[in-house]
């Protein structure tokens, strides 16, 4: 429960953006199920919970997403040319581009919903 | 190496998804353009994750309402590691307070929160994180496409619901 004595809501109108951006992360080009794999292994890191990956079922690509998500959230600047040659092996631009977008969303919810004792 | 090249006619790596982009901003206009907070108070915790991120992108650029409305470059300036002690509203330090949480751990600890219930709304409260942590969100997203260290400093409009957060 929030530490704010109002709602921790955004204005109806802010938060519909905020919907047609999110919500459209899937549906752009991107496997639905890597992109719930890299919500949930952000929320974790950000929440300090046990990582909920299940790391016999992941594929090579969702591994690569997985590894760039982690270093994404602990330290952008550790980023390498190797991460993403990782990624370009296993993903299209397109994909990436999306890929990029969506962990910096899920960074950005995580962080808000941290902050502010909200889930 | 290029992380991310631009698509042909692109820009910026997020040009292979327009449409997305799109709604990035959308979202991001509207918090700037739309809310509640005043804009030099948003741009000030816009500046301070920069610094901390060390975006070499965000930190150059200035959004003209800030700017317009007082934060010129002495205070940017101050926008540093000896900001308790600067000359700076109390307002500005205590959104920068606010920033440091938000990169760190995302944690607000007793005396945060009570220092900005005294001086925010819940409703300004909510927006000074969204807009912060959606900075963030472009800060390390610029950082792990490998943004230059660094860029001459350029002013550009402050991002409205149908523009661009990025100078053409």
């Amino acid at each position: 429960m929030t530490w704010l004595p109002g709602p921790a809501e955004l204005p109806p109108v802010t938060y519909e953006r905020f919907r047609d951006l999110y919500d459209g992360l899937w549906q752009a080009g991107l496997d639905g199920a890597t992109l719930d794999l890299c919500r949930d292994r952000v929320a974790s890191l950000l929440r300090m919970e046990r990582d909920p990956t299940d790391w016999t079922a992941v594929t090579d690509a969702q591994r690569a997403a997985l590894a760039f998500a982690e270093q994404y959230v602990l330290d952008p600047h550790g980023l390498r040319d190797a991460d993403f040659e990782a990624l370009h092996a296993q993903f299209a631009p397109e994909q990436i581009a999306t890929l990029v977008l969506a962990v910096a969303m899920f960074d950005a919810r995580s962080r808000f919903e941290c902050a502010l004792e909200v889930q | 190496m290029i992380r991310l090249s631009p698509p042909p006619g692109g820009m910026m790596p997020f040009d292979h998804q327009p449409e997305l982009w799109a709604a990035f901003n959308r979202y991001y206009g509207t918090l700037w353009s739309e809310g509640v907070v005043d804009e030099a108070t948003k741009e000030v915790g816009r500046l301070r994750n920069a610094r901390v991120t060390g975006c070499g992108i965000c930190k150059n650029l200035r959004f003209a309402g800030a700017v317009e409305a007082g934060l010129d470059e002495d205070r940017v300036a101050l926008i540093d590691d000896d900001y308790a002690a600067a000359e700076l509203p109390d307002r500005w330090k205590l959104t920068i307070r606010l920033a440091d949480a938000l990169i760190g751990d995302a944690r607000i600890d007793e005396p945060l929160r009570a220092a900005l219930l005294a001086e925010f709304s819940t409703e300004e409260i909510v927006e000074l994180t969204a807009t912060i942590t959606t900075a963030i969100a472009f800060s390390k997203a610029a950082v792990a496409f490998g943004a230059p260290a660094e860029m001459p400093l350029v002013v550009v409009p402050t991002p409205t619901v149908d523009g661009d957060v990025t100078p053409a």
